[in-house]
């Protein structure tokens, strides 16, 4: 990309141009006018070689261009300089810009061969800057000591070979994007052409410091050999190997076409890799925010990679005892053991073992899944999850890619669950009863997750039914959900208990219609809560009459028959109903029926000794009412009526 | 008689006029705009740094961008990259959902140079701000 | 009486009159709602009272 080498070869050249001998000797002084050199890549102009008796020769360019950088008065002295009728040579060199480097040349009039030499100690590498073109990261700091040698002929460079120790060394870009500080450690480069072939081979060792190269950011401890050719299109690299600190070794063999700037042709292979450090540094910064740029990775695995024209052709992965999480811990995968032959044209199956995990705090259990792949389609005919002392059963779970989004749909049925333990799991209130249900079919489409037919599920001894669910923009930023929940016969005396609301006993229907929760949080419904049809005891405590009327504001509802509820613990009831239209944020409620004027009745008295709740608000802010039922359940509202 | 409709007149006009203000203040209370408005205010405490050590600035577009990438320590880098990518992802989000929130999706634009020039003006002494094209400290 | 009676068909004709404004943008409202952001996301509302307090 850089070209550094032309430059560094820029003054061996001007030496060999045609001599002129113009200025006369002054105490036994020669001195040489050198004509202009212009060429492609560079033009030195004002160049005169002053030769004293001593041997020793001095070189003064007065202007110096080399494509975009400018030299003015570049001096560089030899202290030994021969000439002869065979061959021009300097030794001992010394260029003013460039303290502590010492440069040897050498040409063969005969055969037109020359060879350059500079051997380095501790040169300052911020003085390398004026050298190189200002669109590449320059160096601002370290220094650097070994030495460069290039061999040439009169078809160009032919041989090049550089030992250099980089200590403390660092550079930037404008940007900032590209940056280094406090490197240290060696490049050995040799290459070598015959005819229009280069081979190579080279050697990095990064001992330590830091670089940033956007968006990746990486510590020393790498090393890199390799060792290839090069035909001025193809960089073909025969063998490389590389050490990545903590992850392990990569072997590879690549071929990089350098005209369109793309990977031709690669395999690889790593053994044992650590899959933590091998995603936290090399893949993660790659990735877009989302939920796997959250993850991390765990365990080891064998990697065998084979790529050719523009796509992944094999993947063959052993995981040991893999794992994925996710940051907060709501999904872990974890224990994952599994052989994956996967091929880009042929069907193959991976059994893939996993340990255990999490999903939303709940544990999940061992399972083994058979995985059919066939290209970039994956599906699972039937797999086990274990959940609590449950079960979810999947089936017909198939994922596919369609250009640049996944599409993927299964159906499940969940066996009885604990609905105590689930609810510990997931950090809810203690609920009792045991959840199970079914799951018709779920479908992702890149853009939407819709469920289609009936969610069905069974809890607090009644069922829960989720019709035309549908989530939109599922990972995005603001997750819309629709649809409709119809509950019917909820045994109000297991829901009371779990919310701490105050003892109710009868059943329940609740219709929740034309849901619609932007980013989780509740933005339209129309809730219906009333009593079940059917022959069952119906009573209600004291202490949830006093929270139903707190929900009902301070004050109106908290005065209802205050003068004789004392005296009893419970109440017989005939219906309970209230419904709540969620709309910009203000539900409007009503009772078991209208009622007439501003009055609505929440609970209807009947049996001995009855009660009646009255409500008088008919809106309320929702906010507002989320905060009653909070304080409410939170036990902070006491009977205090005794 | 005649001064009771004048003052009538008058306090009807005053009604109006209230309605109409009432009627063109924007609606920025939904779910949508809450929950950018929190992940961009718990995202401030990291950038607030950046903003004051120059490494981060405000452009004229409503956006922010990396200015000196090298105020910040390499290590950081990548995450100020990030910071500065969500951050603008949540802005282009707010101003839609406002247009969008408020049934007039062409307003965007609008509402979009109105937070530019506030983010702008309200920036604290210290802080870069693009004007113009270039970089300017306040 | 009959004044009055003219008066609101008056109004209301001023009334649906006003309702074509709010086609236009409302730069004013919107000031103010990008200002009520602001505040919100750089917490400067906080600052303000606590600056005052100080002098």
């Amino acid at each position: 990309m850089y070209k550094i080498a032309r430059y560094l070869l820029g003054p061996a050249f001007i030496l060999f141009g045609a001599m002129l001998p113009l200025a006369l000797p002054e105490a036994g002084e020669l001195s040489l006018r050198v004509v202009d050199t212009v060429a492609p890549d560079f033009t030195a102009r004002g160049i005169t070689l002053i030769l004293p008796e001593d041997g020793s020769a001095d070189l003064r360019i007065a202007e110096l261009n080399m494509q975009q950088r400018s030299l003015r008065n570049v001096s560089i002295r030899c202290a030994s300089f021969t000439l002869s009728t065979a061959s021009a040579g300097c030794h001992g060199g010394n260029l003013a810009q460039l303290p502590g480097m010492i440069l040897e040349f050498d040409y063969r009039f005969g055969t037109g061969s020359w060879q350059v030499s500079a051997q380095l100690h501790n040169v300052a590498a911020k003085q390398l800057a004026t050298l190189l073109p200002t669109a590449m990261p320059l160096p601002t700091q370290g220094e650097l000591s070994g030495t460069l040698r290039i061999n040439g002929d009169a078809s160009g460079v032919s041989a090049l070979d550089a030992d250099v120790q980089i200590a403390d060394a660092g550079f930037s870009d404008a940007s900032g994007l590209h940056a280094a500080e406090k490197l240290r450690g060696t490049i050995k480069l040799s290459a070598a052409r015959k005819v229009a072939l280069w081979t190579w081979q080279g050697n990095i060792a990064w001992q330590s410091g830091e670089l940033f190269w956007q968006p990746l950011y990486l510590r020393g401890g790498h090393q890199v050999s390799a060792s290839g050719s090069f035909d001025g299109a193809l960089l073909k690299v025969e063998q490389a190997k590389v050490d990545l600190p903590e992850a392990g070794h990569v072997q590879f063999a690549a071929l990089w076409d350098m005209k369109q700037s793309a990977l031709a042709e690669c395999t690889a292979h790593g053994s044992n890799l650590g899959l933590e450090k091998l995603f936290a540094d090399y893949a993660k910064p790659f990735l877009e925010k989302g939920a796997l740029a959250d993850s991390s990775l765990y365990g080891h695995a064998d990697v065998d990679w084979q790529y050719r024209d523009g796509a992944t052709q094999s993947l063959h992965l052993t995981l040991r005892d893999a794992g994925i999480a996710d940051m907060d811990r709501r999904f872990a995968l974890l224990g994952v053991n599994s052989e994956i032959d996967w091929q880009a044209d042929a069907a193959r199956t991976a059994n893939i073992a996993f340990a255990g995990g999490t999903l939303l705090g709940v544990p999940l259990g061992s399972g083994q899944w058979a995985v059919q792949m066939r290209g970039m389609e994956f599906s699972v005919a039937q797999g086990v999850l274990p959940v609590l002392d449950g079960q979810l059963e999947l089936r017909d779970f198939k994922l596919h890619r369609e250009e640049v989004a996944w599409y993927w749909q299964f159906a499940a049925s969940l066996s009885r669950i604990s609905m105590e333990q689930f609810s510990q799991a997931a950090g809810w209130p203690k609920m009792l009863g045991t959840l199970a249900g079914s799951i018709p079919k779920v479908s992702y489409d890149g853009h939407e997750i819709n469920v289609d037919g009936v969610l069905l599920f069974n809890v607090f001894d009644g069922t829960v039914a989720a019709t035309q669910l549908k989530l939109a923009d599922p990972f995005g930023r603001a997750p819309r959900l629709s649809g409709n929940l119809n509950m019917r016969e909820l045994d109000l005396d297991l829901l009371t208990r779990t919310f701490s609301f105050g003892n109710m006993q009868g059943r329940i229907d609740v219709d929740v219609n034309n849901l619609e929760l932007q980013d989780w949080q509740p933005a339209r419904f129309d809730a219906r809560l009333s009593s079940s049809a059917g022959k069952y005891p119906r009573k209600i405590s004291q202490k949830a009459v006093q929270n139903i009327s707190a929900l009902g504001g301070a004050g109106a509802a908290a005065a209802i028959q205050r003068s004789y509820m004392r005296f009893f613990e419970n109440f017989g009831y005939d219906r309970i109903g209230w419904s709540c239209a969620l709309r910009n944020s203000v539900c409007a409620m009503g009772g078991v029926d209208n009622g007439n004027g501003g009055a609505y009745a929440i609970v209807k008295g009947g049996g001995i000794p009855a009660i009646t709740v009255m409500g008088y608000n008919r809106t309320v802010s929702w906010s507002e009412l989320i905060t009653r039922l909070k304080r409410v359940t939170q036990n902070n509202v006491q009977a205090v009526v005794k | 008689m005649n001064a009771m409709i004048k003052l009538f007149v008058a306090v009807v006009a005053l009604t109006v006029a209230l309605n109409v203000f009432a009627a063109a203040d924007l609606e920025v209370n939904t779910p949508g705009v809450s929950a950018i408005k929190q992940s961009m205010q718990a995202r401030h405490a990291q950038l607030a740094a950046h903003y004051g050590s120059g490494a981060v600035g405000l452009t004229s577009d409503g956006l922010i961008a990396l200015r000196d990438a090298g105020a910040v320590p390499l290590a950081q880098r990548q995450a100020v990259n990030a910071l500065v990518a969500a951050e603008n992802n949540d802005r282009n989000a707010l101003y839609a959902e406002i247009s969008n929130a408020n049934g007039h999706p062409e307003w965007q634009a609008e509402i979009r140079s109105t937070f530019a020039q506030r983010w702008v003006q309200r920036a604290q002494p210290g802080w870069w701000v693009q004007s113009g094209g270039a970089w300017k400290q306040k | 009486m009959k004044r009055i009676r003219i008066v609101v068909p008056l109004t209301a004709l001023a009334l649906s009159a006003c309702v074509t404004i709010n086609i236009y943008f409302p730069a004013a409202a919107a000031e103010k709602a990008a200002d009520k952001i602001i505040d919100e996301v750089w917490q400067t509302q906080q600052d303000k009272p606590a600056a005052k307090e100080a002098k």
